[in-house]
């Protein structure tokens, strides 16, 4: 199983070595999108200053870490699929869950260190340095648990269609709106509910926590496990159903 | 010699197409056996192949490896088996021999040094180590080819299923690739290998399978088939001229004539007592060439594989 997800690893950091100018690229835009948003709003009103700013730069870098965790799974299996190596990976002795699992990992991993050079670029440029209390470290974990769900659920969608470049434009908003939406201020019920949204209590608890303002712990705890459950239960059942359906119609090698 | 894998009944339709691409198919491989699975193209051997691999799910039969239920939960055949398919890409086109071989291996359980090892080595084979590190994309067909037969033999699988294994390769690759699983047969492994290329079918395996639309309409001892089917001796005849209804009596009381082109013929004679007598009418004929025959894959295959 190690050796396994360690050759997952060993192909990530090859291609990275491989095809370093498009690495530095990606990074570069991700930074300076961050910057264009952070000068036109101070352009626009009256700036985004203070618990904004932290909202703004935690949401974003949230933000990239998903989107580029779900999106780059979905690439590169839909790249696969395309050039038919997908099929050979089906043929290694461990089960096309575990694959899949190990490409998340391996996605995880690169997409935080890369959100991590984007946060701290980000607040060396706008000079804003940003306390992140302790605490965070749990809804962030749970947030990466949950894109295991949701790169499950891309990659099925990519076994069952093939050809999916608009539905991941369409999540990707989806994400930017759970992630913009302060559902945190609205009342109980739609609290409850926004539990049922990817990802949702964890960006509302960090925000809380990070612009420090007084929480219900466990409300936010238990809403942000039950929704990592909820969405890796989702992706693991409809990877299952995709994974029958390309089997019983032999379209695993199809693109 | 053991029973590797058994075939038993399997039946798939895709229901989309609603085409029967396979249709009660059964058969073994033991272990040291070099099976050739053979076809026309659309006959149904890929699918038979991705069936047994779980790559496609049969509508019935089942798939057992080592006497053990692997129909649907193959995961003991794939610890066992390497494979190279044919229209797929086995292997990371952007990464070199020597990290697919890390990749893959690692897949399977082996450790950076032993997949290196064990890679290296069948490449050196090919003759092919100097493009250890450059991008499988930059190599010929052949050589991406051979890579990808590399990857299949990387951790001695006990099965190897190949299909087209010898796409693209030169007269010498096709020379090492035969030695080769000549030598994993030797050492218990059990192999199906679908091809186009009859001779190397005939010089590589010992059994044959052949399918035509979805059905399985020989399996057979190949070289017990040929010494079967070379049992008639045949003779290729050329004359000056036409052969007379006389002598055509004369042969066809001991023999079966078959006129190919004007004053050609082929005389098979089935009983082989009756040759001095067949020897003596032909030294009797106006003969400009003569050539015996013998019957090859190519006359199975024409035989069982027509429509």
């Amino acid at each position: 199983m190690m050796t396994s997800l360690k050759a997952e690893f060993w192909r990530e950091i090859w291609i990275y070595k491989r095809y370093p100018m498009e690495q530095i690229t990606n990074l570069f835009l991700v930074v300076l999108i961050f910057m264009a948003i952070f000068w036109g709003g101070s352009l626009v009103g009256s700036g985004i200053v203070g618990s904004s700013l932290n909202s703004l730069v935690v949401g974003y870098t949230l933000w990239t870490l998903i989107q580029n965790t779900i999106s780059e799974m979905a690439q590169t299996v839909v790249s696969q699929a395309e050039s038919g190596i997908v099929e050979q990976q089906y043929l290694m002795p461990i089960s096309s869950k575990r694959l899949f699992f190990n490409k998340s990992i391996v996605n995880i991993v690169f997409s935080l260190i890369q959100s991590i050079l984007v946060l701290i670029a980000v607040m060396w440029l706008t000079n804003h340095w940003i306390k992140l209390p302790l605490i965070v470290v749990i809804p962030f974990i749970l947030s990466l648990m949950t894109t295991i769900g949701l790169g499950y659920l891309m990659s099925s969608l990519v076994l069952r269609f093939k050809r999916v470049g608009s539905i991941l434009i369409i999540f990707q908003y989806v994400y930017l709106a759970v992630l913009l939406t302060d559902f945190e201020n609205y009342s109980i019920i739609i609290k409850i509910l926004s539990c049922l949204l990817p990802i949702s209590p964890m960006v509302s608890w960090i925000r809380l926590a990070i612009n420090s303002h007084v929480y219900n712990l466990n409300f936010y705890l238990v809403g942000s496990i039950f929704n990592t459950i909820l969405w890796l239960i989702i992706g693991v059942i409809i990877f299952n159903l995709a994974d029958k359906y390309v089997k019983k119609n032999g379209t695993l090698a199809q693109y | 010699m053991n029973t590797l894998l058994t075939v038993k009944n399997i039946s798939k339709t895709y229901q989309k197409s609603n085409v029967k691409a396979v249709s009660n198919v059964s058969f073994n491989v033991n272990s040291g056996d070099i099976v050739a699975f053979l076809g026309s193209n659309g006959a149904g051997k890929t699918t038979t192949l991705k069936v047994i691999l779980n790559l496609v799910s049969p509508d019935q039969g089942k798939i057992f490896f080592n006497g053990q239920d692997v129909t649907h939960n193959n995961l003991l055949l794939l610890k066992n088996s390497g494979t190279l398919l044919e229209g797929s890409q086995n292997m990371f086109f952007a990464l070199s021999p020597i990290e697919n071989f890390v990749y893959l291996g690692g897949q399977r359980g082996l450790s950076r040094k032993d997949a290196k090892k064990n890679g290296l080595a069948i490449m050196e084979k090919f003759n092919l180590i100097e493009k250890k590190n450059t991008p499988v994309a930059e190599l010929s067909r052949g050589m991406q080819q051979i890579v990808g037969v590399c990857c299949a033999l990387i951790a001695k699988p006990k099965l190897l299923i190949l299909d087209e294994p010898t796409l693209g390769l030169d007269l010498n690759s096709t020379k090492t690739m035969i030695k080769m699983l000549q030598f994993s047969a030797s050492k218990g492994a059990g192999i199906i290998v679908t091809t186009h290329q009859l001779d190397f079918a005939q010089r590589v395996a010992n059994r044959i399978l052949l399918i035509n639309h979805g059905k399985l309409v020989l399996s057979d001892d190949i070289k017990n088939r040929l010494e079967q089917l070379n049992q008639q001796t045949i003779f290729l005849l050329k004359l000056s001229r036409a052969i007379s209804e006389n002598e055509k009596d004369k042969i066809v009381a001991l023999c079966k004539l078959k006129s190919i082109t004007q004053n050609n013929y082929q005389i098979s004679v089935e009983n082989q007592k009756d040759l001095p007598q067949v020897l003596k009418i032909l030294s009797e004929l106006p003969i400009e060439n003569l050539q015996t025959r013998t019957k090859d894959l190519n006359d199975i295959f024409e035989d069982y594989a027509r429509d």
